[in-house]
């Protein structure tokens, strides 16, 4: 029940990170959020 | 004849004054049993003691945790020296409390003017700031100190055995110990 | 379209190379490790045997028996307990491979902590695989975590409460399998697989067992047996066996209050003696230099070497370093060691193992000798 609570909590914060790269007019910074990105997706999927 | 006589006394004179220091030099202490073997820092290396004294044919009694009162009709007190924080833990004791049973079942030896053997066989990893505490309480109060080479690399034991005019025996192996300690006890 | 927008998803498009990249990498640690059973092993079964609800995870692991058919004793070897350890599960993967048993039985499980061979641990640098020539071929095995994999548990607890001591320790010891025994049905990934363990100790009626295991140079038990209190004087024969071949063990006793470990809740909960052992493995230590596949086989790190020269740590270590085949080679020879120091306790109960590899052997022929 923790397991699945904690992956949708990686979901929104996905979900917030990506609106905020499409949001974001620096550049540097958006490379910052594509980076936090990388995480997400592979603890998402299971994979890391 | 008188030269000869000066002579011969002389000669008998040198002669057993070298065969007194070749044997004080040489001499060891005797050991008598019942003997009790208890350990100074609560490593398993009283465990192995057991059965390095089971090989040697001496009957001794092992408590790691030996108080005291346990020397009533003991002869020789045998303390095994080395720290191991495992073992405290298996004693359920703390490293104060393990100094202070040490202190006090050493005074008691002294007291009762028993015979203290130490061995330290468990080489390096019963050496530094934790061991060498309970390594130097055993063995200053010590007639004859059993080492295994590795544990006196830098001379710790060798430098108190010089100092406090101990006996001392480096051994390359624990089972190299056994012979050390079957002559001790030898009659 | 604006310039940020198109930033943003050149940004997205490299996230997805990326994943996509890692993420192979990452899931080619799902595939098994190739273990070839030798002539002495009579069957093959999961870990899931024993406890049905872990079939078809990534915590079931391949149980290997060894038979003799005669009536004796039956040792039971655990490797890959800790996967980032690898003489431990490479021993298991020899005698799998290599013994034959005349009486008695020998179960051996190479990987037991098999979750915790699917990753690597974080910030560590430890490479995924590392390499070894047999006799055939170039064998691959996997380079694993201390732990169970963190997405089979994820969160880990910030305090892990053991069961059933109640014993606090550390949250990521959740994923620690010799902190997890006896383990429970319904528990968490790890506590599973330590119930089956204890459940298979049960049921084949093992009679004595052994866990093996690698430290830090810089730890203090290492080289080392630790034995519950039953076993203590089978172990202190052994150990001077061990030491008339040149081979120091120190002896180390269990702690009864320190809860989960294989060495206490076996011997505590069910009649086998068991024993648990260390050797000195150089990529667990701090004071590592480069941290790669031939760390983990050659054992020869030169920060080591200029520590024990300096004098600043209590360790034993040369250039010739800690080879995988000579820390093997420990442990085949200290398992020999206790089971013959068993058997001399316990005439009535035989167990003779062939074609265990002499240490001198494979410290000269090199570990791939006795691998397929």
């Amino acid at each position: 029940m923790l397991h699945w609570t904690y992956i949708i909590i990686a979901v929104l914060v996905f979900v917030l990170v990506l609106r905020e790269l499409f949001a974001e007019r620096n550049w540097r910074n958006q490379i910052a959020l594509a980076l936090v990105l990388i995480p997400l997706v592979l603890r998402i999927l299971h994979i890391k | 004849m008188k030269r000869a006589l000066i002579l011969i006394v002389t000669a008998t004179l040198i002669l057993l004054t070298t065969a007194s220091t070749v044997m004080l030099s040489q001499s060891k202490p005797k050991y008598d049993q019942p003997v009790l073997i208890t350990s100074a820092g609560q490593s398993a290396d009283v465990t192995i003691a057991g059965t390095l004294f089971k090989k040697a044919n001496v009957q001794a009694k092992a408590l790691p945790l030996a108080k005291a009162a346990d020397l009533e009709g003991i002869k020789t007190l045998v303390v095994v020296a080395g720290f191991s924080s495992k073992g405290l833990g298996a004693a359920g004791i703390s490293r104060e409390q393990e100094l202070t049973r040490v202190q006090s079942i050493l005074q008691a030896a002294k007291e009762k003017k028993l015979k203290i053997m130490m061995l330290h066989i468990g080489g390096k990893a019963r050496r530094g700031n934790q061991s060498d505490d309970f390594n130097k309480m055993a063995a200053e109060v010590s007639s004859y100190l059993l080492v295994v080479k590795q544990g006196d690399e830098d001379q710790f034991f060798s430098k108190i055995a010089g100092e406090k005019k101990i006996a001392i025996d480096l051994v390359d192996k624990i089972v190299d110990a056994v012979q050390p300690v079957a002559k001790a006890f030898a009659k | 379209m604006e310039r940020h927008h198109i930033i943003a998803f050149s940004l997205l498009a490299i996230v997805v190379v990326v994943c996509t990249l890692a993420g192979r990498e990452f899931l080619r640690m799902h595939e098994p490790d190739e273990i070839i059973p030798g002539p002495g092993v009579t069957s093959t079964v999961s870990l899931s045997t024993y406890f049905g609800a872990l079939a078809g995870t990534s915590s079931d692991a391949n149980v290997y028996v060894l038979d003799s058919g005669r009536q004796g004793a039956t040792a039971l070897v655990l490797g890959g307990t800790h996967p980032n350890e690898p003489a431990g599960f490479m021993t298991a993967v020899v005698l799998t491979e290599h013994v034959t048993v005349q009486t008695g039985r020998l179960i051996v499980i190479p990987q037991v902590c098999s979750s915790g061979f699917t990753c690597t641990d974080p910030l560590e640098g430890y490479p995924q695989s590392f390499s070894v020539q047999s006799r055939t071929k170039l064998r691959s095995f996997r380079f694993g975590a201390r732990g169970s994999n963190p997405i089979t548990e994820w969160p880990d607890p910030l305090v892990f409460l053991q069961y059933p001591s109640g014993q606090q320790l550390s949250g990521n010891e959740v994923r620690n399998l010799n902190r997890s025994y006896p383990g429970r049905p319904d528990g968490t990934v790890t506590e599973r697989v330590a119930y089956a363990v204890m459940r298979l100790i049960e049921r084949e009626k093992v009679d004595i067992a052994f866990d093996l295991h690698e430290a830090a140079p810089e730890i203090p038990i290492i080289n080392a047996i630790v034995t519950h209190e039953k076993g203590k004087d089978a172990a202190a024969s052994a150990l001077f066996t061990l030491e008339s071949e040149n081979l120091q063990y120190a002896l180390e006793m269990s702690p009864p209050n320190f809860h989960g470990l294989s060495h206490r809740e076996w011997g505590d909960r069910s009649p086998v003696f068991p024993y648990l052992m260390e050797t000195s493995n150089p990529i667990q230590g701090r004071l590592r230099g480069v941290t790669n596949e031939e760390l983990v086989v050659k054992g020869i790190d030169q920060k080591y070497y200029e520590a024990a020269q300096i004098g600043s740590m209590r360790i034993t270590y040369d250039l010739a370093g800690e080879p995988l085949a000579r820390r093997v080679g420990r442990h085949l020879r200290g398992l020999q060691a206790l089971l013959g120091a068993y058997m001399e306790a316990m005439p009535e109960k035989g167990i003779v193992v062939e074609g265990i590899p002499a240490y001198e052997e494979i410290v000269a022929r090199g570990l791939g000798e006795y691998l397929h």
